[in-house]
């Protein structure tokens, strides 16, 4: 583990008059600075904060928002899908764009030039994840449980930098 | 006037496909910015797949517009996309029967009586994105590439 500046010594002042008699200086107390950790994520990282603001205006839409009877985003609905962005996402890993359905859900999309990737939140506990891949044209489609490690690993090693 | 729709004892209109919405007809689908989804490489902002999302209702589908209707009423395929930010695409009646839904006819009374529902989407992006690779844009959503 590197410290940056763990083991490095203010210096000691240079004893240009302790010396002489009658002086008060005293002798300086050598001090280790202190340990500075690396970087750490106390700070929410950016797919967090940019959730949290697309979820705000989400919550303003009202019903029939779009003209074609659309249902209010349901509260229920967004939260759950930052609980599962907080159990499948790395602190870089991509915001995703967050799409209101018509229902009521939320639809996470990350689309990519090699993948896309979405996950469709009706209501807590209940959502669908789906996969394209666009070289080779395969989908995947699953039910998204309580097991995230999947959809971790597709988003981390697709659109994590 | 076409046949009546189907409906159920409360009045609301129960899927079915209706017959006088011929397979060469199409249904305009109105899009907004909501819809749209940035492509995280490029930054190019596309439809996402929730465009094509049935509504919550009990027995509601996919809302759309029944475009030779309007025709035959003398409407333009946009008359019923009144928001300027919102755009609209078109889907023909025969793909969407093929890809296993059922169009059929729902009346806004006072309101739209050209409007239609696309029924079967049910969840997931699998299908809806099905819908998305026929779908013909008339207007571009503000915002969409």
């Amino acid at each position: 583990m590197s410290y940056a500046l763990a083991r490095t010594n203010w210096s000691p002042r240079a004893r240009s008059a302790a010396g002489a008699i009658g002086s008060t200086v005293t002798e300086p107390i050598p001090v280790n600075q202190p340990a500075v950790s690396r970087s750490s994520t106390g700070s929410a990282p950016d797919w967090s904060r940019s959730f949290e603001n697309r979820a705000q205006e989400l919550l303003q839409l009202r019903p029939n928002w779009d003209n074609r009877g659309s249902a209010t985003p349901r509260i229920d609905a967004l939260s759950f899908a930052y609980s599962v962005l907080s159990e499948a996402m790395a602190p870089t890993t991509a915001s995703p764009s967050v799409i209101p359905l018509s229902n009521g859900g939320v639809q996470l999309v990350w689309a990519g030039n090699q993948v896309d990737v979405e996950v469709e939140v009706m209501h807590p506990n209940q959502a669908l994840v789906y996969s394209l891949d666009h070289q080779s044209g395969v989908e995947t489609e699953w039910q998204l449980t309580t097991e995230f490690s999947p959809l971790s690993a597709l988003l981390r090693s697709k659109f994590t930098a | 006037m076409p046949a009546n729709p189907p409906r159920d004892d409360r009045g609301f209109v129960i899927p079915h496909n209706h017959d006088e919405i011929l397979n060469h007809h199409h249904v305009i689908r109105h899009t907004t910015p909501q819809d749209l989804c940035r492509n995280v490489d490029t930054g190019e902002r596309r439809l996402s797949s929730g465009a094509f999302c049935e509504s919550g209702d009990e027995v509601g589908g996919m809302s759309v517009d029944i475009e030779e209707w309007m025709a035959a009423d003398g409407l333009a395929p946009l008359h019923y996309v009144t928001d300027p930010s919102h755009g609209a695409v078109r889907l023909n009646v025969a793909e969407l029967r093929a890809l296993g839904f059922q169009v059929g006819w729902d009346p806004l009374v006072g309101t739209n009586l050209h409007h239609g529902e696309v029924w079967g989407i049910g969840n997931g992006s699998g299908r809806r994105r099905k819908i998305a690779n026929i779908a013909e844009t008339l207007r571009k959503a503000q915002g969409e590439d």
